[in-house]
């Protein structure tokens, strides 16, 4: 199996860094994706001994059991990386709506370069209502 | 075997829901939130008391044994971390008023920050490697959101490259953990220790600190990959970035404190750190030197500061460790306070660039002398705490004769209080036609009991100093944290369970 593991992690983490490098939010949002699924499949495969078996009562065969720790560890860490996922998500489309383009560099833009009105506003009110 | 940790650990989670349950517009959110965090003082003071005599409070959560269950410990140094954490939390939580910060952002922070604690304090508190993942993940997610509540076009703009780096992190951080498992088969943090500590650290072993160690890192905002946190911490409402910027940056810190001793006193890892440690302090004191964003140039400071602390975790010597903690100690109760009055300048002047701000100077009195005393604090200025911190350093690099970290830390310190200055000259006395006046917010004593607490904590130089000696000596020890956290059996041990 390790192989096919370490050939999948290695086609992932390619993939995701790539979309990472873009410099476009959607496609990077995609590779940070890839790059979890990449690590779940890490730690499934470097947690995966079979002389490591659960707590097992005498008689039972520990060849056939996996150990369940890695497994409970990517179950914790797949939901965690959906939850950061969607909430990512959720802001490239908050993001969409307001700016329109979809470019990477906009959160580097410093007060200088903005209108100063908006910026007297966004700190004396708490920012523009949005709902 | 006690409840204490688990309550420390609980009452946030129980508070940040019942806040949540309260009906929009109702009067109870306020004194609700303000019961909540005076109540987690009080028993993070019992915590604190309970831990500073040098005990392990240990609690095996569902009375699982130790390296098979969850446990939570916590030592000197969660209690100590705890205890700050829950004074900075009092004190936003007093200063976040609807009438300064907007009744929404109010509404929808307060919530937040009590779960962002239950998260931290679950760092703190924990023993398991793993554990100390998914309470990371809890304060950042909780801290994702709390970045989206003042709901302003720049707080969505630094979104996404925060979270970005944030989560990338986090993969490290658990592809450390995993590969820690499959070499040692647990990850229970004095398990572990005991495990790594039989012979010469394998090559995956070292990998998988490496890992760990970036992790942190990138939390703490080291060189190099620091940049997120200039560009995050402005974009938050006042109160909320003093706590971000008084616990969140040392929740990477204490999660180096915790490991390093214990997992990684055999590798190379601790030697990077301290040349880790000397870049940041340099590059984050010279970029604050370019700034002129209020805000920034404090996030650039921090990066700096936490270099130090760095720098004498890397040392790994007992006095060098307890200078470290000294530091940030008096790092987290400074920062806050200059956050909190960079907030109020921003407001009442309704700009974020020093250039043009122009504060009412009848009003500005009492916010220009917080500002000296912490400003003076920072830059180490004989009788405040930041003083004692710094000679504590120095004393360190000079005992391992490290002249090069010694010659940093001083160029570093002079250019602090270079960049203190430019702040205190532009902000207070520059001659410009003053804006239209800003409601001037509240009365600021909330900040002036941390100013107290920094001048509190130049007076008692001496206790305060041996407490972080004491807590650096346990840390060190990884050997007695170890027993501590194995020896948790108060029920059936699992070799005497009855068979099925």
């Amino acid at each position: 199996m390790t192989p096919v593991f370490a050939l999948a992690v290695g086609l992932l983490t390619g993939v995701g860094v790539y979309l990472l490098l873009a410099r476009r939010v959607f496609p990077a949002i995609l590779g940070l994706a890839l790059l979890a699924h990449a690590a779940n499949l890490v730690v499934l495969a470097a947690g995966d001994r079979a002389e490591r078996a659960p707590i097992v009562i005498d008689g039972v065969e520990r060849g056939l059991l996996a150990d369940p720790v890695p497994q409970a560890l990517v179950l914790t860490a797949i939901v965690i990386s959906m939850a950061v996922t969607l909430y990512l998500l959720a802001t490239f489309a908050a993001r969409a709506r307001v700016f329109g383009a979809d470019d990477i560099r906009a959160a580097w833009t410093s007060d200088a370069e903005r209108d100063p009105q908006s910026v007297r506003a966004e700190l004396a009110g708490g920012g523009r209502e949005r709902e | 075997m006690s409840g204490l940790p688990v309550l420390v650990w609980l009452l946030p989670v129980v508070a940040g829901l019942a806040l949540w349950l309260v009906p929009r517009g109702s009067l109870w959110l306020l004194p609700l939130a303000r019961v909540a965090a005076a109540l987690q003082l009080v028993v993070t003071v019992g915590l604190f008391r309970a831990t500073a005599g040098g005990d392990i409070l240990v609690h095996a959560l569902g009375n699982w044994q130790a390296p098979f269950g969850i446990v939570l410990a916590a030592d000197r140094m969660s209690g100590l971390f705890a205890l700050l954490l829950a004074v900075l939390m009092s004190i936003t939580v007093w200063v976040l008023r609807p009438g300064s910060h907007g009744e929404r952002s109010v509404r929808r922070a307060l919530p937040l920050l009590f779960l962002l604690a239950f998260g931290l304090n679950g760092a703190f508190l924990t023993g398991d490697l793993f554990n100390l993942f998914v309470a990371f993940e809890v304060a950042l997610l909780s801290s994702y959101l709390l970045i989206q509540v003042p709901g302003t076009e720049r707080s969505l703009r630094a979104a996404f490259p925060n979270v970005a780096i944030n989560l990338l992190a986090s993969i490290f951080f658990f592809v450390g953990v995993g590969l820690l498992y499959g070499q040692h088969g647990t990850l229970n943090l004095g398990h572990l220790a005991r495990a790594i500590e039989v012979g010469p650290p394998e090559t995956l072993t070292v990998v998988a600190c490496g890992l760990l160690a970036l992790a942190f890192g990138i939390k703490a905002g080291l060189v190099p990959l620091l940049f997120w946190l200039p560009a995050t911490y402005p974009t938050l409402s006042g109160p909320v970035a003093a706590l971000f910027a008084g616990m969140m940056t040392k929740l990477g810190v204490f999660a180096l404190l915790r490991t390093v001793p214990l997992l990684m006193p055999a590798t190379p890892i601790p030697g990077v750190l301290v040349w880790v440690g000397v870049g940041s302090a340099l590059l984050g004191v010279l970029a604050a030197l370019s700034e002129y964003e209020i805000r920034r140039l404090l996030g650039f400071h921090i990066v700096s500061q936490v270099g130090y602390m760095v720098l004498g975790l890397g040392l790994l010597t007992s006095g060098a460790l307890a200078a470290a903690i000294f530091y940030l100690t008096h790092h987290i109760v400074v920062k806050a306070v200059l956050f909190f009055v960079a907030d109020e300048l921003e407001r009442r002047s309704g700009t974020r660039d020093l250039r043009a701000m122009a504060p009412d100077r009848a009003h500005a009195g009492g916010l220009a002398s917080i500002f000296l005393l912490a400003a003076f604090s920072l830059a180490g200025i004989p009788p405040l705490s930041g003083f004692f911190a710094k000679v504590g350093l120095f004393r360190a690099t000079l005992e391992l004769e490290s002249w090069w970290a010694l010659g940093a830390l001083a160029i570093a310190s002079f250019f602090t209080l270079a960049s203190m200055l430019k702040v205190w000259r532009l902000a207070f006395f520059a001659e410009r036609p003053a804006k239209a006046a800003v409601e001037s917010g509240p009365r600021p004593w909330p900040v002036w009991t941390l100013v107290c607490a920094s001048i509190l904590l130049a007076i008692a130089a001496g206790p305060a100093y041996e407490f972080a000696e004491a807590t650096a000596r346990q840390l060190l020890d990884a050997r007695s944290y170890a027993d501590a956290v194995l020896s948790a059996t108060s029920g059936v041990a699992l070799a005497e369970a009855p068979g099925p």
